[in-house]
């Protein structure tokens, strides 16, 4: 026994010594053209039919030339990506790109896990940055640096039932512009029944954010060191929700997932990603529209989705064949590609000025919002401690609206939150 | 040179059990150690380590969430155990009996606990859906309100009871009825000669010969409820609210979603203390029990 | 175990007939979540969301299993599980009764003290140590390999534990015998021990091929890959998408779930049998 202990402290200080010792990383040389092939790998978090148009673009990549080969791969919603991310840094073998979700950068930006792409850009004599709507950049840009290219960014839009609407005598075209009018309108469907809905609001991060924004609140203060959720715009806030949601107009569910219930026809006004849009298209059965998310005193709606990173711990053979697909995934023509199957927004004026998304927005207006709210899109913080700060909010915010907790539970929270900045 | 047999007897004994010693010192023994080291530290992976000493233990047992989940866990076990035990129980004892296609039964009762509890989630979260889910449809056939289900903080727990309850309900039942079936059945037809009554040899009979093995299967429902983790992590994710933030999902969480490190170690060796003293009550207490016999 | 079978002998067929029901409808109360599950693997979506429920689909929709085995590469994990769960099981079997051996008939010294120190792993819940095992992976670098998914599993207590019953049982008089005729060990033991316990090492065999493919949270660390995945993680992953796809999911929940269950039908009985030996030594 008392040899088995002296082993074992032996290796606990072992242990100790390798992780003392586990250190920062050499950036490495960037080349200017491979010699051998290479093969990198893209983890992304699009899941079920989203996942398709990324592999034909990648499946295309691959087949135009020998040197580079792609391999997708889905590692779950974005939580789990940037968890597993995260694991795989640690251990020393990232992925040398990554579709991360906006806010989840927080933690490797802290610590410097990712590599800037300005080099890149200024090597690259036909790769035009400038193509890029700086509205969407702005959430991949930190400390005025450019980290990721956009791929999946979005902005949260109004979906309406227009049934619903027709159903309790209103004009599915007269979406609300302000938090009183839809306010009014949810009312009026709620009354049709009692199983039916006016408006769904959830806790989603980015959903929150967009929503205090509207009423004149912000969740951190410039610099990200102190949280400001406990201010009296975001209590009047909560309470006006919770008002909705105890008259029975609006529902707020504290589960996972909302998806099957705005799919089911019971809601008349839900906000939700812009791509959600193929999804609705697949899945539901009623006669649905797509209204601009701008209400409440200041327009403001988040920056959502995710852009592509690239990876600090990988070879300079890695990063070079990364930015080879990574320009190529968002040029243009695939741009185009990627948005008429996915709902999802180009990020390049060219793109949009492309005849095929022109044609698009042209007869299916739905897909046009998201555009034109762009200017009222701001980025979202990108703070490491987010994960944990997230489920403090979501959690406040089901208690004030679910069980009657006081407002100013937001004060803890705040305090809470404080403490892990 | 002949080695003597008592030397060949210890060098092949250790040779034999030599590569489970390995892996579990490796993966069992040492990690333990390396755990409680942890929880002296704070680390979140990517920085290096800083020694903390006890820092991490005065947090947790300061924190509000902490207890939450010590709340939550317990609840699931005081939801489970009773009702997996007893159920498991009453099926056995109906198996017992003298009836058509008992071992078709047995296996139908058997299919959950082979089932993946991750499949098994995905199904169930689709039952449970407040709206479309068949649960509430049940429910509304008996003129009953539809229930939140897990999108409350309170019914998802009761949620992932039932799931919990399905899940193991049928393992308690096959280890009751061998243990029904191991009494041998001259006691009964002594009781039944001497003028016993049904309950009265169910009583002085079964329930005392049956003492061990119900004392095992509740201390293994007792282990297993405080290890309830996929259920969660597919089902709620600790929520609504914490509603469901059992502890192995606190531990998962902090570790790997918050990156608190040495944290997390600290909430793992509260966890593994009270499993231990529960497994330590089934070796001391389990093994008298049949030697009673 | 079927001759010491105790039964009541019931005095009235209206008893026996309320049991009967009693067990059946609590049979098929248990089994509708399995039943849904396959029933909604082939609906189309909008009969998937309707309410009331529709049992049965109207019309086949194959596109959930389409799409899970093409593209999301469902083949591929279902041979990562299966290659995973075969060599644990086949390790279990060799390594368990090499140590059961042991323990059961070879006089060694601190043979007690080790084997209550090896019962004593079945006291460490793996949520434990998965973070200091996370670790070490990592240093070693069998993060995401298939080293980190089999080796620290190829030995466990509870089959040593099972194992060592089953041999003590083996009379002292066949050692004896073995051991004049001049016959090694290990020839002792792989070429009678074995063909005696076929059931015992069958147990071990098919509740260690069982755990590891239902195993849930040690995959969900130490695997991140695609190419290392295995069924339960990619389950996770897809129901993970923030717009549910039920008709897919419950198509994978199928394929994750109908292989064992048309396994254990093959062998519930030697199963069944081997748990409830577990059951009554405590």
């Amino acid at each position: 026994m008392k040899r088995a202990t002296a082993i074992l402290m032996v290796f606990m200080i072992f242990m100790g010594t390798l992780v003392w010792g586990a250190g920062n990383t050499e950036e490495g040389v960037q080349i200017t053209e491979l010699t051998e092939p290479v093969t990198i790998q893209i983890w992304y978090s699009l899941g079920a039919k989203y996942s398709a148009p990324l592999e034909v673009i990648i499946d295309k990549f691959n087949s135009m030339q020998d040197m580079i080969t792609v391999e997708g791969v889905y590692q779950g919603g974005y939580a789990t990506t940037q968890e597993k991310l995260l694991a795989a840094y640690v251990a020393g073998e990232p992925p040398v790109l990554a579709q991360l979700e906006q806010s989840l950068v927080g933690a490797f930006v802290a610590n410097d896990a990712l590599i800037p792409l300005d080099s890149f850009i200024k090597a690259d004599k036909e790769f035009n940055v400038k193509d890029f709507n700086k509205y969407i950049t702005q959430g991949a840009t930190y400390n005025k640096k450019l980290y990721g290219l956009p791929i999946n960014v979005s902005t949260p839009v109004l979906y309406l039932n227009r049934d619903l609407f027709r159903k309790a005598g209103l004009d599915p075209d007269q979406y609300p512009t302000t938090w009183d009018e839809a306010y009014d309108i949810a009312k009026k469907i709620s009354d049709l029944g009692s199983d039916i809905y006016g408006l769904r609001i959830y806790n989603s991060g980015w959903i929150i954010d967009s929503l205090f924004h509207q009423f004149g609140g912000k969740i951190f203060n410039k610099d990200n060191t102190k949280c400001l959720i406990n201010s009296k715009e975001i209590k009047d806030a909560m309470a006006f929700w919770k008002k909705m949601v105890d008259d029975g107009i609006a529902i707020y569910q504290g589960g996972k997932d909302g998806s099957t219930m705005d799919a089911s026809g019971v809601v008349g006004m839900v906000m939700r990603s812009t791509g959600s849009i193929a999804w609705f298209k697949d899945n539901v059965t009623f006669d649905w529209g797509v209204a601009p998310f701008t209400l409440g005193k200041t327009k403001a709606v988040s920056l959502g989705g995710g852009n592509v990173y690239m990876i600090k711990k990988t070879s300079p053979e890695q990063q070079f064949a990364a930015w080879e697909f990574l320009q190529y995934l968002t040029n243009t023509e695939n741009q185009v590609y990627w948005s008429t199957n996915t709902g999802y927004m180009v990020s390049r004026k060219s793109a949009k000025e492309s005849s095929k998304i022109q044609e698009i927005l042209k007869n299916d207006p739905r897909y046009s919002v998201t555009y034109d709210q762009l200017k009222d899109a701001f980025a979202r913080p990108t703070v490491e401690a987010w994960p944990e700060i997230e489920d403090l909010i979501q959690e406040a915010m089901t208690r004030i609206i679910l069980e009657g907790a006081s407002v100013d539970i937001l004060d803890q929270t705040a305090s809470d939150i404080d403490e892990l900045l | 040179m002949k080695l003597k047999k008592k030397q060949l007897d210890n060098i092949q004994g250790w040779l034999f059990i030599t590569p489970p010693l390995i892996v579990f010192s490796v993966f069992i023994f040492i990690p333990m150690g390396v755990a409680f080291f942890i929880s002296l530290q704070k680390w979140n992976l990517l920085s290096p380590m800083k020694f903390i000493g006890l820092a991490n233990y005065i947090k947790m047992f300061s924190s509000d969430h902490f207890w939450n989940s010590v709340m939550v866990s317990l609840l699931y076990a005081a939801g489970t155990v009773p009702v997996t035990v007893l159920l498991g129980l009453v099926i056995a004892i109906m198996l017992n009996q003298d009836l058509h296609g008992v071992s078709f039964y047995r296996i139908m009762i058997y299919l959950p606990v082979i089932t993946s509890m991750a499949a098994a989630a995905i199904v169930f979260q689709y039952l449970f859906e407040p709206n479309i889910g068949f649960f509430n449809y049940v429910l509304s056939i008996f003129h009953l309100p539809p229930m939140q289900w897990l999108n409350d903080r309170h019914q998802a727990l009761i949620a992932v009871i039932i799931v919990g309850i399905w899940k193991r309900v049928g393992y308690n039942a096959i280890i009751f009825l061998a243990g029904l079936q191991a009494i041998p059945r001259y006691y009964y037809e002594a009781a039944t000669i001497d003028g016993a009554s049904k309950f009265q040899m169910v009583r002085s009979i079964t329930i005392p010969l049956l003492s061990s093995v119900t004392f095992f299967v509740t201390v293994m429902q007792i282990i297993a409820s405080l290890k309830v983790f996929t259920s969660i992590v597919v089902m709620t994710e600790g929520g609504p609210a914490r509603g469901t933030d059992v502890l192995p999902y606190f531990l998962y969480k902090n570790a790997f979603q918050y990156h608190k490190m040495g944290y997390a170690s600290t909430a793992a060796i509260f966890l593994f203390t009270i499993i231990f003293i529960f497994t330590l009550l089934q070796f001391k207490y389990g093994e008298k029990r049949v030697h009673y016999q | 175990m079927s001759n010491l079978k105790n039964k009541f002998r019931l005095p009235s067929l209206g008893m026996r007939l309320i049991l009967e029901f009693i067990l059946l409808l609590f049979v098929i109360i248990i089994n509708v979540p399995f039943f849904w599950m396959i029933s909604t693997s082939f609906k189309f979506a909008p009969e998937v969301l309707a309410y009331p429920p529709k049992l049965f689909p109207s019309r086949l929709n194959f596109d959930g299993y389409k799409y899970i085995w093409t593209l999301v590469p469902f083949a591929r994990y279902f041979i990562n599980t299966l290659f995973v769960s075969l060599s644990i099981a086949l390790s279990k079997i060799v390594l368990a009764s090499l140590a059961a051996y042991s323990f059961a008939k070879i006089p060694f010294k601190g043979k007690n003290t080790v084997f209550y120190i090896f019962l004593g792993t079945m006291m460490i819940p793996m949520e434990v140590i998965i973070i200091p095992n996370y670790i070490t992976l990592t240093k070693i670098g069998w993060l995401d390999t298939y080293w980190a998914l089999i080796v620290p599993f190829v030995v466990g207590a509870f089959s040593i534990f099972l194992l060592r019953q089953f041999f003590m049982q083996i009379p002292r008089d066949l050692d004896d015998a073995a051991v004049l005729d001049g016959c090694g060990r290990l020839r002792y033991l792989f070429t009678i021990i074995y063909p005696l316990s076929k059931p015992a090492l069958l147990t071990v065999g098919l509740y260690a091929f069982l755990a590891s493919w239902n195993s849930f949270l040690w995959p969900l660390i130490v695997t991140n890959s695609d190419k290392m995945r295995v069924i339960q993680i990619a389950l996770k992953a897809l129901q993970d998408s923030w717009m549910i796809d039920w008709t897919s999911l419950t198509a994978a929940s199928s394929i994750a779930t109908v292989p064992i269950i048309i396994l254990f039908f093959f062998v519930q009985k030697q199963f069944l049998e081997g748990i409830a030996i577990t059951g009554l030594k405590g």
